[in-house]
């Protein structure tokens, strides 16, 4: 990182942080995780400043450094902080307003980070099979079957049988 | 697709869900990045070291007793510039500037158009970045705790400088001047979401920098940010003014000041947003002494002096004669300053090495030398300022994995 380029740098991540951490949060349904990845997010950007300012499009190349942080942080330390169990607990409403979802939330939470990912991707960023792919450095055809694998863990977490609501 | 319309159905919740607030900031985010980038260089020399970087709060005195000087075998090195000449230089001699005991690393960022003074930053171990002001090799501390962004110097020994710093318990972007031994905090628009740039000072004392605000964009759910250029005026000291904004998309930006109050800058496209492809762009902008502002040829000015401004293009550095409209085309492949003859400081590049260097835009590169026992690196020396006589030079000079350090050239 060029000192003359980091206004640029703060200019990009003042803007792009808050996107960043939702997604993050999108990721992880824990903001203290998500916070983690951010910040890992943040400062691969700042290490790697060169390459973004060369990048054609700075959004993508932040959202697959983000993902990367996410799947990097998971196995390096999150994993270690975290127990898996094959049930959803139940959850204390310690915090109403975050709470209305919190089943689905904890059910993706217990989804293997990448299939995890895979899902987000997909369904909540909204990108096509394509660019999930280039993300994640596989095939489309593994994000397909990965995409398949989730939903298949996400309805057995969820109790087999899913009740979609209908109007959201 | 029955995956697909179940997925998008049974997660599609979430995004309706409130997200809790994060307890991230920009400055902690820009630390640990320096940090990193610091760590990284350590880890380079000596392996599997442990790297302990801690956190300190920031705060901001303005003025507590006179500066730190402290004076160096070196400074009688400085103390006889040459006489102007009307050819350019054709060798120098380096000089590490002094630095305090403490810093990591330094770097000249801004000198005067005579070459008694150099301006620029040490970093502490911690990777926030201390003022520091050299007057003919002498060093001089600035006594403020203020994180640097940037810092600038005119030949009256006034110096400007931007950066983060706790304030009413907030971390804060302000700009101060330091000017005869007192630090001053620059008025601003005042906005909490402000980063303010320090760009440049003139020969009279007119400040410019920029200010960006992120306004929250309740259609995108996204922080927009907003850059537009600011003048702090010697003549009415504790006011700001606001050159005025060319219409049109984008980001507003000032790079440079020259000694008639003309303002050079650039109108620079914002990154593409989720959901739009939108292509970035940047196009120059001249703002004249009377105020009325105008694109010209090129993507960015990024520096001016005496009529002179330097453009750094996708295709090459650009020379631009803001009297005739001339533009000429640099061997340099990268230029921060520019002189009053149009001498212009940046990098040259054999392979992958970068080295410190001067374009006279007369066709001939000279390359300036390194210290003793400094060999040339792959990243980040440069040459950050020319005296108009083309006698003193500074910049930066990196070695190796965290050798970054303040040098300054003598020039015949």
């Amino acid at each position: 990182m060029r000192a003359e380029w980091e206004p640029e740098y703060i200019e990009f991540i003042a803007a792009a942080m808050p996107r960043l951490y939702r997604q993050a949060y999108l990721l992880t349904g824990d903001r203290h995780h998500a916070d983690d990845v951010t910040q890992q997010a943040c400062t691969d950007l700042y290490v790697h400043w060169r390459r973004v300012r060369e990048a054609r499009d700075p959004e993508a190349y932040s959202r697959t450094v983000l993902v990367k942080a996410f799947l990097n942080t998971k196995r390096r330390a999150w994993s270690s902080r975290v127990q898996l169990t094959g049930e959803v607990p139940q959850v204390a409403a310690a915090e109403p307003e975050y709470a209305e979802h919190t089943e689905l939330r904890v059910a993706l939470q217990r989804v293997p980070p990448r299939q995890r990912a895979v899902l987000v991707l997909r369904f909540l960023y909204d990108l096509p099979v394509a660019e999930v792919a280039q993300i994640l450095g596989c095939s489309a055809g593994k994000v397909k079957s990965q995409t398949a694998h989730g939903l298949t863990t996400l309805r057995r977490l969820l109790g087999g049988e899913v009740k979609l609501r209908g109007s959201r | 697709m029955m995956d697909d319309e179940f997925g998008r159905e049974l997660l599609r919740p979430l995004l309706a869900e409130p997200t809790p607030p994060s307890g991230l900031d920009v400055g902690g985010v820009v630390r640990k990045g320096r940090s990193r980038v610091r760590a990284r260089r350590l880890m380079g020399t000596v392996g599997a070291a442990t790297v302990v970087l801690a956190a300190i709060p920031l705060a901001f005195s303005v003025v507590q007793g006179a500066p730190q000087v402290i004076p160096t075998e070196t400074a009688q090195e400085f103390a006889q510039v040459p006489p102007p000449a009307p050819s350019p230089p054709e060798s120098c001699v380096p000089v590490r500037l002094p630095v305090p005991d403490w810093a990591v690393s330094s770097q000249v960022r801004d000198g005067d158009p005579t070459g008694r003074y150099l301006v620029g930053w040490a970093a502490t171990a911690e990777g926030f970045r201390r003022p520091l002001l050299w007057d003919r090799g002498t060093l001089i501390v600035l006594d403020t705790t203020s994180d640097l962004n940037h810092i600038v110097v005119n030949s009256a020994g006034v110096v400007a400088a931007s950066g983060l710093t706790w304030q009413d318990g907030k971390l804060r972007n302000v700009a101060w001047v330091y000017r005869d031994g007192a630090f001053t905090q620059l008025p601003q628009p005042g906005a909490d979401n402000e980063f303010i740039d320090v760009a440049g000072i003139n020969e009279r004392g007119d400040i410019l920098g920029s200010d960006n605000t992120l306004d929250w964009n309740e259609d995108t759910g996204e922080y927009h940010p907003q850059q537009l250029p600011l003048v702090w005026p010697a003549a009415a000291p504790g006011t700001f003014r606001r050159p005025a904004a060319p219409s049109g998309p984008g980001m507003v930006r000032a790079n440079g000041i020259d000694d008639d109050g003309t303002v050079v800058g650039a109108r620079i496209g914002i990154p593409p947003r989720r959901g739009e492809v939108q292509e970035t762009f940047s196009y120059a902008l001249v703002w004249s002494p009377d105020g009325t502002v105008r694109e010209v040829a090129g993507d960015s000015l990024t520096a001016v002096r005496d009529g002179w401004a330097i453009s750094n293009r996708k295709e090459g550095v650009f020379r631009w004669n803001l009297r005739t409209g001339a533009d000429k085309r640099l061997r340099l492949p990268f230029a921060l300053s520019v002189n009053a003859h149009g001498w212009v400081g940046g990098q040259w590049r054999q392979g992958k090495t970068e080295l410190p260097a001067v374009d006279f835009g007369t066709g001939k590169v000279l390359e300036l030398p390194l210290p003793d026992g400094m060999t040339p690196d792959t990243e980040d020396s440069h040459v950050s300022t020319i005296s108009d006589d083309g006698r003193v030079m500074g910049g930066v000079v990196s070695s190796g994995p965290d050798t970054r350090m303040a040098v300054q050239w003598s020039c015949s």
